[in-house]
């Protein structure tokens, strides 16, 4: 049986990268780093000491407690629960009706539903095809690159 | 029956207004704004409009540019092609796909009262007056910082606070 293809964006260098479907993780073929593939999910209240990274979908459940360094996916994150964190995505950034966000965030499409908290973050929300103005290139930049880590 | 737009204020798109607005009701820019707006009603940002301003109001929308800071009372929305760099702050914000914005956020029921602006300002470090003793308690202290000085017999015998009697006119004793 033939395996089907799947198009990530590796988080190090933002190059798109053909990856088999079922892998759950690989190795960009521009930079060569090694790239997480996975869909995470965050259940559980803890203190996460490094970053989360991933090429998929970070979903962070309700009735969680994060807190973490950095939080770092190229499709999409969800939050849902308590988080202090910085976000970084080049999809959509969803807070959900029971969210408690405080940190930073950097996305290309924010979505806040009714009832969400953000505690005063720095958010900068810049579409991925945006006319040169709102600094549109940064838009493209890794996560990693952008200065998130810094 | 009331026409719905009777309330509303319209600045066009080949206007320009420098200052302070305040209005009731509703509102629309869609030419260039710079200066501050004040309101309880409700503020469109129209496509096109460029706004540099402090704007205050229960609800707002913005399809256009902005920059500077945005307090929504109630409801705050970014439409498909806003533009806004400045904080926002408040109760319910709608970001549309293909808005933009730079910015810090506070978003939630509690975020809109009050705003920076409205806080009182406290200075850094608060003026510590001497303190004063309550009155009457510098009264009570006892006195240890006068010496105990120790009058010696002698110099006390026969003395008399009692004044002498020529200095009080009175008639002295006659001697023999």
């Amino acid at each position: 049986m033939k395996n089907s293809l799947r198009e990530v964006v590796c988080y190090h260098c933002g190059t798109s990268v053909l990856v088999p479907g079922s892998a759950r993780s690989g190795s960009c073929a521009q930079c060569h780093q090694r790239i997480n593939l996975d869909d995470l999910v965050v259940e559980t209240a803890t203190t996460w000491p490094g970053p989360l990274f991933t090429c998929g979908r970070i979903v962070i459940r309700p009735r969680t407690r994060l807190s973490t360094r950095l939080i770092a996916a190229a499709e999409g994150i969800e939050v849902s629960g308590k988080v202090q964190s910085r976000l970084s995505c080049w999809g959509t950034v969803t807070l959900q009706e029971d969210a408690v966000f405080r940190g930073d965030c950097r996305a290309s499409a924010l979505v806040v539903r009714p009832g969400a908290v953000i505690e005063g973050g720095f958010f900068e929300i810049v579409p991925a095809r945006r006319a040169p103005g709102m600094a549109a290139g940064d838009a493209d930049a890794s996560p990693v690159e952008a200065g998130v880590l810094a | 029956m009331a026409d719905s737009r009777e309330n509303t204020t319209v600045l066009g798109p080949d206007a320009t207004f420098k200052g302070e607005m305040t209005f009731e009701g509703s509102a629309h820019i869609r030419g260039t704004f710079e200066g501050t707006v004040t309101s309880e009603g409700e503020l469109h940002v129209d496509g096109g409009a460029n706004v540099k301003a402090t704007v205050k109001a229960q609800t707002i929308s913005v399809d256009g540019k902005v920059e500077g800071d945005l307090n929504a009372g109630d409801r705050l929305e970014l439409l498909a092609r806003a533009e806004v760099k400045g904080d926002i702050i408040c109760k319910t914000l709608v970001v549309v796909q293909g808005a933009a914005f730079k910015g810090h956020v506070t978003v939630g029921p509690d975020a809109a009262t009050p705003t920076r602006a409205d806080k009182p300002v406290l200075s850094a470090k608060p003026t510590r007056l001497p303190r004063v003793k309550p009155e009457g308690e510098w009264m009570a202290d006892p006195v240890v910082a006068a010496p105990a000085v120790r009058v010696p017999e002698w110099a006390g015998q026969g003395a008399s606070t009692a004044k002498p009697a020529w200095m009080t006119g009175a008639e002295e004793p006659k001697s023999e």
